[in-house]
């Protein structure tokens, strides 16, 4: 076909080392304990020089250590020698990897996983995770990150290869863009998927989940990144007011509930300050314990709604969360319920009100009308989005669910929209399966009944 | 296709790249497509009505659709559904949110269209079965893994998917095609003032991914504006009637990975290793047609030995099904070759093994083998897709390397055969075969 080849493609082919490591057969080098040194194809000073940039404690007894993609191994007994109890993973199992443990008697665990099986290898997270030149083999680079952040307590170091270690400066304004390649195009090898500009690579790594990402250096064709699950530590003194929080919420249900299974679940928060502007830079919050960047924030009415990634990785069940700005205190906390099925097993319609003027039985309808009812048996995590409300099979907007009262009973208000015909309506509340018996209440419809 | 409609389309995706924001638009039609009802009853949304004619009308589909059952993944207010539906296709819509405009539809309509709310991720596990068509129409530069995505829709996909996406160089694609495709990266609101758009290939990059993901052919339909099509094609075109050429001869099939015939179809990637002979004194990838059953599967990498045979890897088309897969070769001017079979997402199940007739490969002597030789076996109680790779020879604790495993012989003993290590200590071993956890009584083998 004679297709010509571009000066970009030229470039990325000439990336192969393919032979050099051949020629050498290890691709990390060591120093043993008895003397013995590998030479491989990276040297013991790149390596330490690497391993010196990342900001993790030098002592790292106590925390747990992930190595993605452990290859020969060294970073991983680099870390178990600093004290960490280390898990490595490869996709195949190397013959060097387990020579050097042998030789060095390690605990590190060492298992034969597919990337993607990570999240399903029952591992638990990890205070620091290491993701060594991993990311630009594997196809979906997004993904992989999103995983890797939901297995990271503390710290991500994502080293990749990046197009543009020397001059991605000059772009830094632009859309970050990656390369795609489909064969052999990077180094000759097939298993090398994309290669992001330096800007693309922090991108993705804050769109996974990371609450901080910072960029640690660039050498030859790749680029170090440290991303933090945390905040950094809050000033000693506190100047500013805490933000007064109305709700947290998710921004596609409006409920309290959270799923980890859609493929994105963000999280809304409506708060008054005395501030103005608001930005994202300014804002921290906090899911248990993981932080969450804010994307955006727009005004509303006197207050401000925020909207933040759903920290990757929280276990099933009940977590806080909280917001405070750079240089103050939290706000109020809330909770949300994170992969909780609600469950109920009877559920009592108590009263039914117009919620404007407090007549039993009835609402008055114009624009619209607002019942409020209570009702009992309801889940601790219903809320907007799990409980339905009905006049016969026509379903009803839920915009209040409240918190139950001494009785166990919550409030919930609904609205009636216009075209609700005037005359008697069955009402009934549903949740989890479980529908109450119904009340009958009159509608008074302006628009219907002139 | 008449010239005054090509230029509608033109018109459609005329706003230039990245600052492409229909929204407003949008929101004064309160409709995203068109529609045209048998009273007559006609709604003008965003979408001309001869706009989305004319992309179904490049559709490589047939008119004919009864009996084929079509996806429509992202359906909006289900134009392109309704539209399939009409020609008799049997349709699913899914989508991530109810829209009470596709209810409405569908209701005047009196549709049989099945619709469903459903986030795209969760596609594999929604138990929809594959459709011979399957719609992925200005969907995939919104989800944040468009490889991941295509490889889920090639994997429900029986015969073509037709995908339509934003790209970022409609109009001059063609100036650099001898690049390195890419794609960009929207982390926040960079596309269209939208905070849901992930990323903006180039035409070269969806067309690469496209292939990436699995699909047999992809061809390119058209690319304007910020608009690009293609259709993905899960099976070869037609054999010749007249093949010019002698079919290749298979050698063998194996898992590029594993060198067995299973395969997972868990492992993010999958390739199969073919060995061939052909006539032909040359032959590139673009003329090699793998099948595994009906799904055609693309050569990635092809390679002549010095013994004058060829190597092929191809990608594991997606989607198949767990158990055995018939596998065959032919060439784009030949038939096919023989058959082999590869077992797919199989479970290793053995409840006993037996073995008998360890001995020297060369010499048959039994109970001894000579280090650096060949050892052989006849092993009872390998299961069916028993391959190298799911049970080891094994010599005290060292696992032999397995050079061939036999058929079943009519008592159901296969012979194994296994290269013994150079290094290994003379004198008397202990040899067990091993699999899923089973071992064979043990024997005793004297290495000299």
């Amino acid at each position: 076909m004679g297709k010509r080849v571009s000066a970009a493609e030229e470039a990325r082919r000439r990336i192969d080392f393919s032979k050099e490591l051949a020629a050498k057969g290890w691709y990390h080098s060591f120093e043993l304990p008895d003397g013995t040194v590998i030479d491989g194809f990276m040297t013991l000073e790149q390596q330490k020089r690497r391993y010196a940039q990342f900001p993790i404690p030098d002592d790292l007894h106590g925390k747990r250590l992930l190595d993605i993609g452990a290859w020969d191994g060294w970073f991983s007994f680099e870390a178990e020698w600093h004290g960490a109890e280390v898990t490595a993973i490869d996709c195949v199992e190397l013959a060097t990897f387990l020579d050097i443990h042998a030789r060095l008697r390690s605990n590190v665990d060492y298992r034969i996983l597919d990337f993607y099986e990570l999240p399903g290898a029952g591992l638990a997270n990890f205070d620091i995770v290491f993701f060594l030149g991993v990311l630009y083999h594997v196809r979906h680079p997004l993904l992989a990150l999103e995983i890797v952040c939901a297995l990271t307590r503390d710290v991500a170091i994502v080293d990749s290869f990046v197009t543009d270690p020397d001059d991605w400066r000059e772009h830094a304004g632009e859309i970050p863009t990656m390369e795609f390649y489909e064969l052999d195009e990077l180094g000759n090898q097939f298993g090398n998927w994309v290669g992001p500009t330096v800007p693309c690579l922090l991108a993705m790594c804050r769109a996974a989940g990371f609450a901080r990402v910072e960029l640690l250096g660039t050498g030859a064709h790749h680029a170090v990144v440290a991303c933090y699950r945390k905040w950094e530590p809050p000033p000693a003194v506190l100047v500013g007011d805490a933000p007064e929080i109305l709700t947290i919420e998710n921004a596609r249900t409006n409920g309290i509930n959270f799923s980890t299974r859609k493929s994105e679940e963000y999280l809304t928060c409506v708060f008054h300050t005395g501030r103005n502007p608001v930005t994202p830079e300014m804002l921290r919050l906090e899911v248990g314990d993981f932080a969450a960047a804010a994307l955006f924030v727009n005004p509303e009415g006197n207050a401000w709604r925020a909207t933040f990634h759903l920290p990757p990785g929280l276990d099933p069940g009940w977590h806080t969360a909280r917001l405070r700005f750079r240089d103050s205190g939290f706000g109020r906390e809330c909770r949300i319920a994170v992969d909780i099925l609600p469950e109920s097993v009877n559920i009592v319609l108590k009263e039914v009100f117009d919620g404007v003027t407090w007549t039993k039985g009835e609402v008055q309808v114009a624009q619209r009308g607002f019942l409020s009812c209570w009702v009992a048996g309801l889940p601790e995590n219903a809320d907007r989005a799990n409980v339905r409300a009905f006049f016969g099979n026509r379903r009803l907007d839920v915009d209040y669910v409240g918190e139950p009262n001494a009785e166990g009973y919550r409030q919930v208000n609904v609205v009636v929209p216009a075209n609700v015909m005037a005359g008697e309506h069955e009402f009934r509340v549903e949740c989890a399966g479980v529908s109450s018996g119904s009340v009958p209440i009159a509608v008074r419809n302006q628009n219907s009944s002139t | 296709m008449p010239e005054n409609s090509t230029k509608t389309v033109q018109e459609a995706s005329r706003p230039a790249a990245r600052g492409l924001d229909f929204s407003q638009d949008l929101a004064a039609k309160g409709w995203y497509h068109s529609f045209e009802f048998p009273d007559g009853a006609v709604i003008d949304g965003y979408m001309p009505l001869a706009v989305q004619k004319e992309r179904y009308a490049r559709y490589p589909i047939s008119d004919n659709l009864s009996g084929k059952r079509v996806l429509d993944i992202g359906a909006w207010d289900g134009w392109f559904s309704f539209e399939s539906e009409r020609h008799g296709a049997q349709t699913v819509a899914i989508d991530c949110v109810q829209l009470p405009t596709f209810l409405q539809v569908h209701r005047r309509l009196k549709s049989k269209v099945d619709y469903r709310v459903l986030d795209f991720y969760e596609l594999p596990y929604a138990n929809l079965g594959t459709f011979e068509v399957v719609f992925f129409l200005g969907i995939l530069y919104h989800l944040r893994h468009p490889l991941l995505a295509l490889e889920i829709v090639c994997a429900l996909t029986k015969e073509v998917a037709i995908v339509e996406s934003f790209v970022i160089d409609g109009d001059t694609w063609k100036e650099h095609q001898n690049q390195i495709p890419s794609m960009e990266f929207y982390e926040t609101t960079e596309l269209g003032n939208q905070f849901d758009n992930w990323n903006g290939p180039t035409v070269a990059c969806l067309l690469a991914m496209c292939r990436a993901a699995g699909f047999a052919r992809v061809e390119f339909m058209y690319a304007s504006g910020n608009y690009a099509g293609a259709a993905c094609f899960r099976t070869w075109e037609p054999p010749p009637a007249q093949p010019g050429s002698d079919p290749p001869e298979l050698l063998s099939v194996t898992n590029a990975r594993t060198y067995g015939n299973n395969f997972s179809t868990r492992k993010s990637e999958e390739y199969i290793s073919c060995v061939f002979r052909t006539s032909h004194d040359k032959v590139m990838t673009k003329e090699l047609r793998l099948e595994v059953d009906q799904f055609g599967a693309a050569a990635v990498q092809l390679a002549q030995e010095a013994s004058g045979v060829w190597v092929a890897a191809f990608r594991l088309p997606p989607g198949l099904d767990p158990g055995w897969h018939r596998v065959r070769l032919r060439l784009a001017d030949s038939g096919f070759g023989r058959d082999f079979r590869i077992a797919v997402d199989m479970p290793v199940n053995v409840e006993r093994l037996a073995v008998r007739d360890v001995c020297d490969g060369i010499t048959w002597v039994r109970g001894e083998v000579a280090a650096g030789g060949c050892l052989s076996c006849w092993v009872h109680g390998l299961p069916d897709n028993c391959d190298a790779a799911n049970f080891q020879l094994v010599l005290d604790a060292s696992p032999l390397h397995i050079s061939w495993i036999g058929q079943p012989e009519p008592d159901g003993y296969r012979q194994v055969n296994s290269d013994v290590p150079v290094d290994l200590a003379k004198g008397e071993h202990v040899f067990t075969v091993e699999s899923a956890g089973v071992k064979s009584a043990a024997e005793r083998v004297r290495v000299s």
